[in-house]
């Protein structure tokens, strides 16, 4: 079978303040890359061109724009979503696809975007369920200074809400910040039944290490008395966290690299052999392989890398991926996932707590979750004294 | 005061996009679809291409106006405000000049969508326009209680001159027992100082008791 080449464009901050889960997807893209390479019968060969923003917001829609200007027209990247949003402008206007792996806070779905990550109805919804079922309803919430943070905290708050529990407070610091002493003295006067994370990179490690550290000092077991929550917590970043630190904290994800299925234990063991010095292998860097088996996929149906043929050819397309099937939603162009809850352990490896008994259809918009009218908590006006 | 609740989940809400453009609905669908809301199209070169108030859900419906229409259609209103479409309105733009966008906000628009559509727009255009909407219809209907109220107040001053005189008392004294007696008959102060004083017109007149009952408002 004849393969046709196709250039395509790599964006992950591989270094800065979220370096190590940039390393991570940027190896399960060259993964896909290289297996979509040596499989005779994809269709395509894939030239990837690979940039790092270094964390630093300014320079994604810099090293997107010199992609584009050298002819790219499909583009892996981006993990924040600041990032994103930096750079949709430049892909609206040049009609390229960008192709984004990472759990997100939804409400977006721009026409040239394909999310291969998580929507909040796959993270968010299972979380709470299971935060509530086993710890409490009063959350204490932490997050970094951004939209990932602020509406994670907002689809929390009105989902306990709503069960009839409550926000105790709400900080938010400046990505890469990591003094946490007043926060975590703030977390012990408020006294919360779970601390809910949506910090990231070295801040939420930071978090991790000096929270526990605290706990010790005054002889609470961080684990069963705050247990801390997230949404964003992967298999590389326990590393980050360290041995200290590093277990009993719940994540809700579509990915762990313990998943006990002969596809994922491919899948990993494939991803040790090739990066062998790391970062582990991570829901984030299964995401970004999904991404470009996608794009894959869709260049070789649509025999072009035209972005909206790509698009048509890519609507309704699955992989019998590690987490399981993965399809994408024709509507939304998100991803069908399968939602799970893990508990870090010593190893740096998650229990697999919950698992979804099937995908799970996005729902970028919450239109089949959230109320109609936005949740008020307020305290109450009549109280038995 | 109640707490304001803004809507932001706009499922099961139906879209009437009136626009001549094919291409317009043909856009709008399916970012629509993906918001949870169906969507019909109304061209005004169809017979009935008019809005009846009886076309129009104000409680799920949404109305999407193409500013390029050679002829608007009328907007149905609402029965206790002429000022504030029936259903809230968002106003398509083709022509970013100042008389379309007039028109439009004369029509009820309260959010403006630019053509040619974008994704990325339409949930917020759609957040403002139903919000601002219900904003306004409550602003507006809160004017009107404060309005009735004025037109009562003379009422309330002819009520405490009759109290003030009947039992020898100062004027804060008389409103302050107008008040109680109005909470007692649980209607406002204004209602209950025009009682007063129409069952006293009523006794001139008749030189006896009416019969004029003030009943609870419950």
């Amino acid at each position: 079978m004849t393969k046709t080449s196709y250039p395509i464009g790599i964006l992950f901050s591989t270094t800065g303040s979220y370096g190590t889960v940039g390393r991570t997807m940027l190896h399960g893209a060259l993964m896909a890359c290289r297996e979509v390479n040596e499989d005779p019968g994809s269709g395509v060969i894939l030239e990837p061109t690979i940039a790092d923003p270094a964390s630093q917001l300014v320079d994604y829609a810099d090293k997107a724009k010199a992609m584009l200007d050298q002819g790219i027209r499909h583009v892996v990247g981006c993990y924040t979503s600041s990032s994103r949003k930096e750079v949709i402008p430049l892909f609206e206007k040049r009609d390229a696809l960008l192709w984004y792996p990472t759990h997100y806070e939804g409400f977006e779905s721009s026409a040239n975007v394909v999310y291969t990550g998580t929507a909040p109805n796959h993270h968010m919804a299972p979380m709470i369920d299971h935060l509530v079922s086993n710890y409490g309803r009063r959350a204490f919430c932490v997050g970094s200074n951004y939209i990932w943070g602020w509406e994670s905290n907002r689809v929390l708050r009105e989902d306990l809400t709503q069960r009839g529990g409550q926000v105790l407070s709400e900080r938010f610091l400046p990505v890469g910040d990591t003094d946490f002493s007043a926060i975590i003295e703030a977390i012990f006067e408020t006294r919360p039944d779970f601390v809910f994370n949506a910090l990231i990179g070295v801040s939420s490690y930071a978090f991790f290490r000096q929270f526990r550290a605290a706990c010790e000092e005054r002889g609470i077991d961080q684990k069963t008395r705050f247990p801390v929550a997230s949404c964003n917590l992967s298999e590389p970043e326990l590393h980050e966290i360290g041995a200290e630190a590093v277990d009993g904290h719940i994540s809700s994800s579509v990915y762990f690299a313990s998943i006990d299925t002969p596809t994922n234990r491919t899948f990993v063991e494939t991803y040790n052999v090739s990066y062998p010095e790391g970062p582990a292998v991570s829901a984030e860097a299964e995401s970004a392989y999904l991404a470009v088996r996608f794009l894959a996929l869709g260049l070789k149906k649509a025999g072009t890398e035209e972005a909206r043929a790509v698009l048509a050819a890519t609507r309704g397309q699955s992989i019998d991926a590690p987490q399981g099937r993965v399809t994408i939603d024709p509507e939304t162009m998100h991803s069908f996932l399968t939602p799970r809850i893990g508990r870090s352990r010593k190893d740096f490896q998650f229990d697999i707590l919950v698992e979804a008994a099937c995908p799970v259809r996005p729902d970028p918009y919450l239109v089949r979750a959230a109320p109609s009218l936005e949740t008020v908590s307020r305290r109450p006006q009549l109280r038995v004294i | 005061m109640a707490v304001p609740r803004y809507i932001q989940n706009f499922s099961r809400r139906h879209a009437i996009l009136v626009s001549d453009d094919r291409r317009v609905g043909a856009a709008l669908s399916p970012i629509l679809t993906r918001l949870g809301l169906t969507m019909s199209q109304r061209e005004t070169t169809e017979t009935d291409g008019e809005l009846a108030p009886i076309d129009l859900d104000p409680a799920s419906d949404v109305l999407i106006l193409d500013g390029d229409l050679p002829r608007m259609p009328p907007v149905p209103r609402l029965a206790t405000n002429e000022q504030i479409p029936l259903a809230p309105v968002v106003g398509l733009v083709g022509v970013e000049a100042p008389s379309r966008l007039k028109t439009l906000m004369q029509f009820g628009a309260t959010a403006f969508l630019s053509k040619p559509i974008h994704g990325g727009s339409v949930y917020s255009a759609l957040y403002l326009a139903v919000n601002e909407h219900a904003r306004k219809a409550n602003m507006m209907d809160a004017l009107e209680a404060h309005e009735q109220r004025r037109r009562l107040r003379r009422f309330v001053i002819k009520a405490v001159l009759k109290v003030m005189k009947e039992r020898g008392c100062n004027d804060d004294a008389a409103f302050a027992y107008l008040r109680n007696q109005s909470m007692h008959a649980r209607v406002s102060v204004e209602t209950y100082c025009q009682f007063v004083v129409q069952r006293s017109a009523a006794s001139d007149e008749c030189g006896s008791d009416s019969g004029l009952k003030l009943r609870s408002a419950e």
